[in-house]
Formats: structure tokens, C-alpha cells, sequence
């Protein structure tokens, strides 16, 4: 089974990864205190800057975290491709101009493992051993969030994306009501619960108007970061708009047996379904509700059902599930590096590897695109603190669409607008077809993507 | 009707957890191994289900005929090699850091050969079918037939070893190997047994795993916590009471899940603890925890 | 069925140790079929480690185990009992969670053909009839001992050994027991002994052997040994006061 692991390039460098910690034994048992704690003393002895001279010649060194093994490593299916292509762009192949002297650009890599814990010890690494200038990183609050606080306690610049910016912000120490506070070394781009309900609502009324569905909706929300926020921040959306709320209950990961809520979502007549959960609990739940014939008119989810994988694995029982897209090759947009269009990146990414394209092409290309402009406006790339300053006013359009950190709704936060998609079995696309593939079936938020597939009834 | 609801479902989940903790039950009711690569050897079932059961062109729900001689093999090899050689070091340490060492080289194998998808074993139809008595009470037919297994296999088990030689052989070694070679047994060939059974066992779990939900390589974990308290509420040493532990730990998550579904997994948690405090050779055990 | 008289098990130069120390210190002795033969000893003078030894719960040092000729030094133990060799060991150690019946089935594992079955040993121990659904950790220490003989037994070996039967036991049971061991000569089984209790070893054995810190002190029959001499060898005292057997204290 050939997936997009492809083996690293010659020229990769990676973090040494020290033999696997047992991470399990030691998980919330205090390892996190520890890492934080001795981040939080380096941070108090470290300074803006690293103490050695950096001459115009030492090239800039951006590393790339992300989750290449564990839990979360299906977001990290298009990394090496991304990777590859990025080198052989111009500007990160032939070097940038910044300040009017040329710079060469390396990339290092390093794998969170999925792992709070790892991502923060990862991090510290290539700041303190690698000097990197800059930090990308990406996929779900548990492996970025670490990453974010890490570069902000050692005054590093960072840019983060797929990670609601609640959540993101919330773990930076922010708070999401009233996001006032600037933490100056980080940015990112994504977007948050408020587009979350800008995608679903409008798929909602137009399913309600065609099949006369009830307005309830059905919340699975688990007593994790991700379901807690969640919990507290989608409801008020939905109810604004009329609709009434079934919560099912704050549950745990990992629980095998719901029920005890799908009951109460039959009871209370959800027509409409929403959701948070981790993956597997999301397989285990859909298959009970179908088998206690909870039929939701539109299952609307969020966080599952985000790769053909996800799909797969449910089988037929994907068909019609609605989930939000944060990129697809159907748009109109291009690299702002080679001009090469989303369409172009996802087909060249499915010949070469064989494997369907993913939303997270986009956005680990766009991390490039955003690192180039906020390198070249600067004046010396090994300034952090300037450059972090820049990272936040960037204002560019490339691969994911047009992005302004200077517009979110916190400092340092870009919005980009993701777009309504079900998925359905596979057509021909770029000359390959797949079992399950992403539709657009509703722009609302964002019209420059195009509309190629119908909204219809998750279940009839 | 919610109420009654909740037990059923909980009496159904009680029957998957109590398959899962067969195996374990059964290692550490004989041979006194605790097997912290258990769930991992379940998702191995899983994974060898999805490579070779499309080749017989059988169907999934038949998986186990190919699956589970494979296991109750292995099993039988694991036993005489590895696990023999721990436990010939008479520290009950080694041998739990041996199969502590295979939950982590099993989990790292499989994340290198399939990465980390989840997979999940097609049953077609089965998977969504399910007998509604009422409106409020479904019982899903995938999950009735896992209980039945369940108490098939349990109350085989049970059977097998209290009323034939080979089961009495195994209770022989389990209680005394020392006495058992005296008598001509060969106690390391019987260990083999008990692995062989107890391995058979974890696959069919596994692949009852695999068809509910969801599996990577990473999944072995969680369903371990239930099957060890599975184990421990029912008493170590009966089978019968691996079967009833499942199924109170099934029934007390449900209830607790009526209550609040925060409470869910808690409920499970918490008549766990209650039976080891109040009782805590667990509710039908044999013999004392060696 | 071997013939009265004929060298059954030898025991060639026997060295045993258990780590640094030494438990059994190169002793020899035959044992010829149909005798009964008694080892005698104090307390950690080696004794029960030889029976282990000789059944291959414990590895020799160096030295030999013949039966029959042949040399068994390296059989594992469970194949020893199929050559003839049961013990019924120190503690008994019964199967506590099986039933008294189901203790004497498992005896029947590798059982060889002969006289002795679970019915004989129900003839033996009409007690037990009662009690054969009971589990064995339930019994008394004297009920014990008789279903742990029961089950050696019923394999019908050629060599019996009996490791401290008396232990724990009151005098009117270890009495009962022994003068079971007629009976069971009689179909042919040879004994091989270890008692503490010297006395119950001197009534029934037809010859000796005292080991003292693993050395070979004294053999013979006692018949022909006196109290002092058993004594001597018992304790290791050098006393020489001519008393015979018959004139000891009972």
C-alpha cells in the first residue's frame, strides 16, 4: 500500500529523533510540566537574539514542523511532496534578496510524532541548536499550540495553519472573547468557529427548505480542547439562526458505546448533525447511529472525514457526510512563487505519488509562500523580532486564496474562507478517479470556488 | 425504555469487552503474564485480515477462518520463544517488559508498513443492520453476533477446561508447574496451549474490533484499560467471570452514560475501583493472583 | 515387572549444589526392587534435594542417575515419570483448585500400565469416595498426603518416592499412612524414602542411608545398625554405646 510517505530527499535534514520516548507512561504525568517549565527558564535566560554574528552570508534556515507519525499523521500525507516542490522553486532553490543582500534558504524538518510533549522539545531544538530564523508549522491545536508557545517564549518567529484560531490563540494564553493581547513572535492562518458556521448554517437552510427538515441540530462534542471549544463556541451561531440544540454530552476519547446519545439525539428530532471528535470515535459513532436508525437530514462534521482515508475507512457510509475544505484544486488560485496553479500542484501531487490530493497541499505550500513575503519585507531575515513584526502585517494572495493577518479577528491571525464539500464516490479528475472524493457543494463563504457537485440529504 | 435501552446496549458493548479480555485472562490465569502488547496484537488481526482475507475471496465476516489459525500459530511459537525465556528468569519484571518492548515495536512496525489510517473491515450490510423491537431499543446485529461469539467462546472455554483432560492439564500447570511435570506434563507445551487459545482468541477480538470501528496502529491502547478491568472484575482464574466482568463493566458505562455521557467511561472506571476495593479477588475468582 | 532383587535406580557419585552451596556431597546408592529405602537425616542434610535430583526438578553438579541401566541424568522430569520415577513431594502439593478425583486423573497424564488405578486407590482410601468432588485445597494434611500418594500411584510407577511424608502430620495419621506401604510393595512398587522422623523410617525400611551436611554417613539395615550408631551418624557424634535396636525406647 504506497501512501504519500515517499523517502526523504538527499538534501533533507531532519531533527535527530531520539529512540521513541514511551510517551503513554509518561503522558499528563508531568512531562508537559517539565517541558514547559525548563522552556520557561530558558526562555528568562535566553535573549532576542542569538549571541553569534551572523554575517550577510549565513543563509536563512527555516524549519517545518509537523506531525509525521502517530495520530495525526494523515495530515502530513502531502509534506514531502510540498517539500520537494518548495526546494525547487526559485526562491527557495536560487536564494532571496532581503535588504539588498542575498540569502540561500534551508529547510529543516522535524516530526512532532503527534506529541504535545515532542512538538515542544522539537522545537526548542532547532531553536537553540539549529538557530533557525523561522518556524513553520501546522495541523490540529495538540501539536501546533506547543510548537507556537515554544517560538513565543524564545523569541522566535512562527507561523502556524490548520488550527481553529480559538483554539490557537486560546493556547498561546489568549483569550478568544476578547483577543486583545499580541503575541508578537507568532502568526497564523486558518480560520475559526464563527466560518465553521459560515460554512455549515448555509448548507443547513438550503437542505432544510428542500426536504422540510425540523430546525434541530445534534451536537457530538468530546470533553477535549478541540470539542470544549466547540462546545461553547458553535451552538450560539446555530441558534441565532433558529435552530434548536441537542447537546450530547461532554464524553471522552475513546469511548465505544453512544447510545445513550443517539437516543437522545432521536428523542429530541435532530434533523441536522454537527460534530468534533477524534477519528476512530467518529467511525464507531456513525456506524451505531445508522444501526439505531438515527438518519440525520445533514451530517455537517468537522475535524473527521478530512482525508479520502477517512472516507475509505467508512465505506459506503461516507456518502453525502458534509465537512468543511480549506483547499481544494478547484479554485482559481496560484503560487505566488511559481505561479503554477491548485490545480496543477494537486495533479502533479497525484501523479507523482499516486495518491488522491489532500487539503493540506495548500496549506503547507502556503506557509512557504507567506515565509517569503515576510522574509522580503524585511531588511536583515536574521532579525526575528522584525520579522515576526512583517509575518503579521502580510497581505499576499498565493495558493490558498488571498490572505491579510493584518484583517483576523486577533493579532497575527489570517482568515482564509473555506468552503462547504461532501464527499461522494470519485469522478475522473486529472485523468485518475478515487473511491471517495471532495465536492464543493456550497461557496457561500467563499464564492471564487466554483460549485461541482450537489448539495444533497446526508441521509433521505 | 431509555433505561432498559442502556442495558441492553450495555450487556452487548459487555460482550465485545469480554472477548477482548479472553486472551488476557487467560495468559495471566495460566502463566501469570500480564500482556501489555494485547490491544497491539488484536490491531495486528486486523491488519492481517485486511492483506489476506481479499485474497480467498472470502468474505470479511468469515475473516476469522484465516485469521485466527495464524494467531492461535503464533501464539503457540510466542509462548515457546519469547515468553518462555522471560519467564525462565523467574523475575516477574522481565516478562512484563518484554511485551511492553513488543507493544512498542508493534506499534512502531505497523505505523512504518500502513501509516496512520484507520482502517476498518468491511461487512457490507451487516454493519448497518439491526433488530428493532421498539422504537427506543435497537440492538445492532453486528453487535449481537460479537456477544454470542463471546459467550460461545467464554463458555467453551469455561467447558473445555473444566471437563476435559487437556482443560485439566491446563488448570494442573496453572496451579502448580512444579507438581504438573511430576505427574508428566510438559508444562512449557501447555503454556504453548494456553497461548495458542488465548491468541485465537485476541483475533477474533480484533477482528470484531475492526468491524465495529475503526483501527490503527496506535488503537491497541485503548481497548486494553477495558479488558483489564474486565479481567479484574471478574475475578482472575473464570472465564465465566471474564464473561460477567465485561458486562457489568458494558451496563455501568451505559448507566452512567443515561446519567450524564460525561460519565460514560467514569461509570466504568468507578465499579472498577469498587471491586477492588470491596472485593478484590474480583467477583468469581478462582485462585489467588499468583 | 522387574524381579525381586534386581538394581533398579543407582545413584553414581552424586554431587548436587544450590548456588555456592553444596546439598548433596558425591553420594552413591543402589536401590534394589521390591526394597524400601529409607534416607535419613537432619534438617537440610540434603535429603529432600536428592529426591528432586533424582526426578530432575534440580540439575546435578556431576554424578549419575541410572534406572534400569540406563542413564536418565539429562531426561527432563516430566519423561522421567513415564520411565517409572514418581515423587510425591515435600508439601504434597496438590492441584488446590481440582477436585480431589480430577488431582487423581491428572495422575493418569502419562499414567504406565499396572495394577494401580483411580479405583485401587479409591480401595486404598475409601474415604476419598465421599470426597472426590471436593477441591483438594479444602483437605486436611493427612487427607492431602493420601490423595498426593493416590496420585503418583495411579502411574503406576516403578519407583515411589516419598519426600517427608510425615511433615505436619499427626503421629495417628503418618502411622495409618505407612502401613499402607506393605500393600503397595506387594503389587510390586519399590520405595524410596526420605523421613525426619527416624523411628517411622527405622520400622519400615529394609535399608538405610544417613546423610549429614550432604555426605553419606552411614548405610546398612537396621536390623544389623545400632541406636548408637545411628545416632553417631545422625548427629555426627563419634559416641559408640553398644544398644540395639530392639532394646530402644519406642
Amino acid at each position: 500500500m504506497t501512501k504519500g510517505n515517499v523517502m526523504d530527499q538527499a538534501n533533507e535534514r531532519r531533527v535527530t529523533n531520539r529512540p521513541v520516548d514511551r510517551r503513554t507512561m509518561l503522558k499528563g504525568m508531568g512531562a508537559g510540566a517539565l517541558a514547559i517549565g525548563a522552556g520557561q527558564v530558558i526562555g528568562e535566560l535566553a535573549l532576542a537574539k542569538p549571541a553569534f554574528a551572523a554575517t550577510s552570508s549565513t543563509p536563512i534556515k527555516i524549519a517545518y514542523i509537523s506531525p509525521r507519525t502517530g495520530a495525526f499523521a494523515d495530515f502530513s500525507i502531502s509534506d514531502s511532496y510540498v517539500l520537494s516542490k518548495i526546494r525547487s522553486s526559485s526562491a527557495y532553490a536560487k536564494g532571496v534578496t532581503v535588504g539588498g543582500k542575498h540569502y540561500s534558504i534551508d529547510i529543516v524538518t522535524a516530526d512532532t510524532q503527534s506529541d504535545p510533549n515532542r512538538a515542544a522539545q522539537v522545537a526548542q531544538q532547532l531553536i537553540q541548536q539549529q538557530n533557525v530564523d523561522l518556524i513553520l508549522t501546522t495541523s490540529t491545536p495538540e501539536t501546533t499550540v506547543p510548537v507556537a508557545t515554544a517560538a513565543q517564549q524564545l523569541k522566535t518567529p512562527c507561523l502556524g495553519t490548520v488550527c481553529p484560531w480559538e483554539a490557537w490563540y486560546a493556547g498561546l494564553g489568549g483569550n478568544p472573547g476578547s483577543p486583545t493581547t499580541n503575541f508578537s513572535y507568532n502568526a497564523m492562518f486558518f480560520f475559526g468557529l464563527k466560518e465553521f458556521a459560515g460554512t455549515f448554517l448555509p448548507m443547513w437552510k438550503r437542505i432544510e427548505n428542500s426536504t422540510h427538515a425540523a430546525k434541530v441540530f445534534a451536537g457530538m462534542f468530546p470533553n477535549d480542547d478541540d470539542g470544549n471549544a466547540f462546545r461553547m463556541g458553535f451552538p450560539p451561531y446555530a441558534e441565532a439562526a433558529g435552530y434548536t440544540y441537542i447537546d450530547g454530552g461532554a464524553y471522552t476519547d475513546g469511548t465505544t458505546d453512544y447510545s445513550a446519545m443517539i437516543e437522545k439525539f432521536k428523542a429530541g428530532g435532530a434533523e441536522f448533525f454537527v460534530n468534533c471528535p477524534i477519528p476512530p470515535d467518529f467511525n464507531t459513532f456513525w456506524k451505531q447511529a445508522v444501526q439505531a436508525d438515527f438518519r440525520p437530514k445533514l451530517a455537517t462534521v468537522a475535524k473527521v472525514m478530512l482525508f479520502p482515508s477517512d472516507a475509505v475507512a467508512l465505506g459506503r457510509l461516507s456518502n453525502n457526510i458534509a465537512t468543511d475544505a480549506w483547499w481544494t484544486p478547484y479554485g482559481p488560485y496560484k503560487s505566488s512563487l511559481t505561479g503554477e496553479t491548485a490545480a496543477k500542484l494537486a495533479s502533479d501531487f497525484e501523479h507523482s505519488t499516486g495518491s488522491e490530493w489532500v487539503d493540506s497541499l495548500g496549506s503547507s505550500y502556503s506557509l512557504f509562500e507567506v515565509a517569503i513575503e515576510a522574509l522580503k519585507a524585511s531588511d536583515d531575515p536574521h532579525d526575528h523580532a522584525q520579522v515576526a513584526n512583517n509575518l503579521q502585517k502580510v497581505s499576499y494572495s498565493g495558493i490558498s486564496g488571498p490572505i491579510d493577518f493584518g484583517a483576523g479577528p486577533a493579532p497575527g491571525v489570517g482568515i482564509i474562507k473555506p468552503v462547504g464539500v461532501q464527499w461522494k464516490p470519485g469522478k475522473k479528475l486529472f485523468g485518475k478517479k478515487f473511491p471517495w472524493q471532495e465536492f464543493v457543494v456550497d461557496n457561500s463563504l467563499n464564492k471564487d470556488i466554483p460549485i461541482n457537485g450537489d448539495l444533497v440529504a446526508t441521509n433521505t | 425504555m431509555t433505561w432498559l435501552n442502556a442495558v441492553i446496549q450495555g450487556i452487548l458493548i459487555g460482550g465485545f469487552y469480554a472477548l477482548f479480555a479472553c486472551g488476557l485472562s487467560l495468559l495471566f490465569g495460566v502463566m501469570g503474564i500480564i500482556n501489555l502488547a494485547h490491544g497491539d496484537f488484536a490491531v495486528i488481526a486486523g491488519y492481517v485480515a485486511v492483506i489476506l482475507v481479499p485474497q480467498t475471496h472470502l468474505p470479511m465476516v468469515f475473516g476469522f477462518l484465516v485469521v485466527v489459525p495464524i494467531f492461535a500459530l503464533g501464539g503457540y511459537i510466542l509462548q515457546r520463544t519469547i515468553f518462555q525465556a522471560a519467564l525462565n528468569r523467574g523475575d516477574p519484571l522481565t516478562i512484563l517488559l518484554v511485551t511492553f518492548g513488543l507493544s512498542i515495536i508493534t506499534e512502531n512496525a505497523l505505523l512504518q508498513a500502513f501509516s496512520s489510517n484507520g482502517q476498518s473491515l468491511n461487512i457490507g450490510n451487516l454493519i448497518t443492520d439491526s433488530i428493532n423491537p421498539s422504537n427506543v431499543i435497537s440492538i445492532s446485529d453486528i453487535s449481537l453476533v460479537v456477544l454470542i461469539v463471546a459467550v460461545v467462546v467464554l463458555g467453551g472455554l469455561q467447558l473445555m477446561l473444566s471437563r476435559t483432560a487437556t482443560g485439566r492439564t491446563i488448570r494442573a500447570v496453572a496451579d502448580d508447574r512444579e507438581a504438573a511435570e511430576l505427574v508428566g506434563i510438559n508444562y512449557r507445551h501447555v503454556f504453548g496451549i494456553a497461548a495458542a487459545i488465548a491468541l485465537a482468541t485476541v483475533a477474533l477480538a480484533g477482528l470484531a474490533s475492526g468491524m465495529i470501528t475503526e483501527f490503527a496502529p496506535t488503537s491497541g491502547t485503548n481497548n486494553l484499560l477495558f479488558a483489564f478491568e474486565a479481567v479484574v472484575i471478574g475475578g482472575i482464574g473464570s472465564l465465566w467471570g471474564t464473561l460477567v466482568g465485561g458486562i457489568v463493566l458494558g451496563v455501568a458505562q451505559q448507566i452512567g452514560a443515561q446519567i450524564n455521557p460525561a460519565y460514560q467511561i467514569l461509570a466504568g472506571h468507578l465499579v472498577f475501583l469498587a471491586v477492588l476495593a470491596f472485593r478484590s479477588r474480583g467477583l468469581f475468582a478462582v485462585r489467588e493472583a499468583a | 515387572m522387574t524381579t525381586p532383587g534386581q538394581s533398579l535406580l543407582e545413584v553414581e557419585n552424586l554431587t548436587v549444589h544450590h548456588g555456592q552451596l553444596c546439598a548433596v556431597n558425591d553420594v552413591s546408592f543402589t536401590l534394589s526392587a521390591g526394597e524400601t529405602f529409607a534416607i535419613i537425616g537432619a534438617n537440610g542434610a540434603g535429603k529432600s534435594t536428592m529426591l528432586r535430583t533424582i526426578v530432575g526438578l534440580h540439575p546435578a553438579t556431576s554424578g549419575r542417575i541410572l534406572l534400569d541401566g540406563t542413564d536418565v541424568s539429562a531426561t527432563p522430569t516430566s519423561k522421567r515419570l513415564s520411565k517409572g520415577l514418581a515423587l510425591v513431594p515435600e508439601g504434597r502439593r496438590l492441584f488446590p483448585s481440582l477436585t480431589v478425583e480430577e488431582n487423581l486423573k491428572v495422575g493418569t497424564h502419562r499414567a504406565r500400565p499396572g495394577p494401580f488405578d483411580i479405583e485401587r486407590v479409591y480401595a486404598l482410601f475409601p474415604w476419598m469416595v465421599a470426597r472426590k468432588r471436593q477441591r483438594a485445597a479444602r483437605l486436611s494434611g493427612g487427607e492431602q498426603q493420601a490423595v498426593a500418594i493416590g496420585r503418583a500411584l495411579v502411574a503406576n510407577p516403578r519407583v515411589l518416592l516419598l519426600d517427608e511424608l510425615s511433615l505436619g502430620l499427626a503421629p495417628v495419621v503418618v502411622q495409618r499412612i505407612y502401613a499402607l506401604l506393605p500393600e503397595l510393595l506387594a503389587d510390586g512398587v519399590t520405595i524410596l524414602l526420605v523421613e525426619q522422623d527416624v523411628t517411622q523410617a527405622m520400622r519400615v525400611a529394609s535399608r538405610v542411608l544417613c546423610l549429614l551436611e550432604g555426605r553419606t554417613t552411614l548405610v546398612g539395615s537396621p536390623k544389623e545398625l545400632t541406636r548408637a550408631q545411628i545416632e553417631g551418624a545422625y548427629f555426627g557424634l563419634a559416641d559408640e554405646r553398644e544398644t540395639t535396636v530392639e532394646s530402644m525406647p519406642p
